[in-house]
């Protein structure tokens, strides 16, 4: 997976999308903090988690959970 | 017995001293809100404190005691809880300003076990804003009672100072990326994570609904139990042998780690060898990971909770708290559920690490509590919570139980077992806590007189 280059205009637009509207200042601010977790996010996509279910108790076959 | 050694009691001794009528709630409550009042200009441990509300309960818990009608070990038992646990009738700001005048209408149900236990609640605790790590400024940040120019810890700092400084004998704390156990670490307590969902979070203000986790804090594991015990309403002791048992260490080395943590780590590693269990490495694979994937659950969870007030009143959240807030906005869905996937591979590395020894061990943090708390998600922030995020994301019960002190600061280390097997590692903790009686101090520096 590419690790997408990360812009303010692009923070902006995507955040805007998601429901918040920000200045080309404020989301320059969000950039540093952001990288590193599309970095990792790149690691985790790599791992091929194919079907697992994203859903419901972290540990399988739990009676109580 | 001084009132300094009183407040230091175990849970058990005061209520032996209840019960041979040595002792009475009323007076023991009495004398936590005067430690309150002596420490708390100080430590800044306490958002609100109950005094009229916590004196009827003890006054209560007095008449049913002599009365005979014992609600158990927690009855009479002066405690506090994390300001962000709905109390009705009282506040509960979660520390920000956005929420400075809330008042439920009804206790959490947590709040409601304890009070049927017969525990009284001495107030409410100070904690990092929304529980993200950052204090607001109308608040500010929880002093160590070890050396108070030092952090307690985030987020759930005032409880853990209030019990360390023997204001309260355990409190209730909130954990979503290792915020019971850092402070725990800190400031020299057992803090408990339990398993995930082991604890009722109706009525707590949520930080991210999938990690988060309440838990207990207090002197020792058994009073750690004890109080979970109440909150469960299970029992939560366990006596535990630690000859013939075997431990899996973790992620002893890493980025950041002070080598005086390490060596206090190293020297309980081989009090539990002495003891005649069995202490070797072992590996998770792709634990590495574990940092990104709790942001990137956490984070989008965090915005949509706050979208309304973060486009509202942005100005009211302090300015790092409203950036990490912010930064969710920005994490695409495809992100979120990679990294709840992630979870669930997670575990099974861990659960299948977890057949084969029956604890992991490791350091709760790299470091003995620094000045200030490092912004969550910063660099030092990530270091912080290395050791202590991947519990969050699998829900296993992680302990962080004090085994020493490097430069006059408490040293924590964590204990981790399967899920639902939380009095088992309670009963760990309180083994080695048994072995480690150097490190069973209570804070002696200056302001402490």
């Amino acid at each position: 997976m590419m690790i997408p280059l990360l812009s303010a205009e692009l923070v902006r637009q995507v955040s805007s999308l998601a429901g918040l509207e920000l200045s080309l200042e404020r989301a320059l601010e969000l950039i540093a903090g952001l990288e590193p977790i599309f970095k990792g996010d790149a690691e985790i996509a790599r791992l091929e988690l194919g079907s697992l279910s994203p859903i419901g108790t972290a540990w399988p076959g739990d009676e109580h959970g | 017995m001084g009132d300094l050694k009183l407040l230091y009691q175990s849970i058990p001794e005061i209520g032996a001293l209840y019960r041979s009528k040595q002792l009475s709630p009323l007076e023991l409550t009495r004398l936590c809100l005067k430690r309150i009042e002596e420490l708390d200009p100080v430590l800044n441990a306490f958002i609100t404190v109950t005094a009229e509300k916590a004196l009827l309960q003890a006054k209560q818990a007095e008449h049913e005691l002599r009365s005979g009608h014992d609600r158990g070990l927690l009855h009479g038992i002066p405690i506090a809880l994390k300001d962000l646990i709905d109390t009705a009738g009282i506040r509960t700001t979660c520390a920000s300003r956005i929420l400075k005048d809330h008042v439920a209408n009804r206790d959490a149900q947590l709040v409601q076990r304890l009070e049927v236990a017969g525990g009284v609640s001495l107030g409410k605790t100070n904690l990092s804003e929304f529980a993200m790590g950052i204090a607001h400024p109308d608040y500010g940040p929880t002093h160590n009672p070890w050396n108070p120019s030092h952090t307690s810890g985030a987020s759930s700092g005032g409880s853990a100072a209030a019990v360390a400084a023997g204001m309260c004998f355990a409190a209730v704390g909130t954990d979503t990326g290792g915020s019971i156990r850092i402070p725990a670490s800190y400031c020299g307590v057992a803090g408990l994570k339990p398993t995930y969902g082991l604890i009722n979070l109706e009525g707590v203000f949520p930080l991210a609904w999938s990690l988060d986790h309440a838990g207990p804090l207090a002197r020792s594991s058994g009073d750690a139990g004890l109080l979970l015990q109440a909150m469960t309403g299970q029992s939560q002791l366990w006596p535990t042998q630690l000859s013939g048992m075997h431990f899996g260490v973790i992620q002893r080395e890493g980025k950041g780690i002070q080598p005086e943590v390490t060596a206090q780590f190293d020297a309980a590693c081989a009090a539990l060898l002495a003891a005649g269990a069995k202490v070797e490495e072992v590996q998770i694979p792709d634990l590495g990971q574990a940092d990104t994937a709790l942001f990137g659950v956490l984070l989008p969870e965090v915005s949509a909770l706050h979208a309304r007030w973060i486009n509202n009143q942005p100005e009211d959240y302090a300015p790092l708290t409203r950036t990490q807030i912010e930064m969710g906005f920005a994490i695409p869905a495809v992100t979120y559920v990679r990294a709840q996937q992630f979870r669930r591979y997670l575990t099974r590395q861990f659960l299948s690490v977890l057949d084969k020894v029956d604890a992991l061990l490791s350091p709760t943090v790299p470091w003995a509590a620094p000045q200030e708390d490092p912004v969550f998600t910063g660099d030092e922030g990530t270091l912080e919570g290395h050791r202590t995020v991947p519990h969050n994301l699998t829900g296993l019960p992680a302990l962080s139980v004090n085994v020493g002190f490097a430069n006059n600061l408490p040293v924590g280390m964590q204990i981790i077992t399967k899920p639902h097997t939380d009095a088992f590692c309670l009963g760990i903790g309180s083994a080695l806590e048994g072995l480690l009686p150097q490190a069973q101090l209570h804070p002696g520096s200056p302001i402490f007189k």
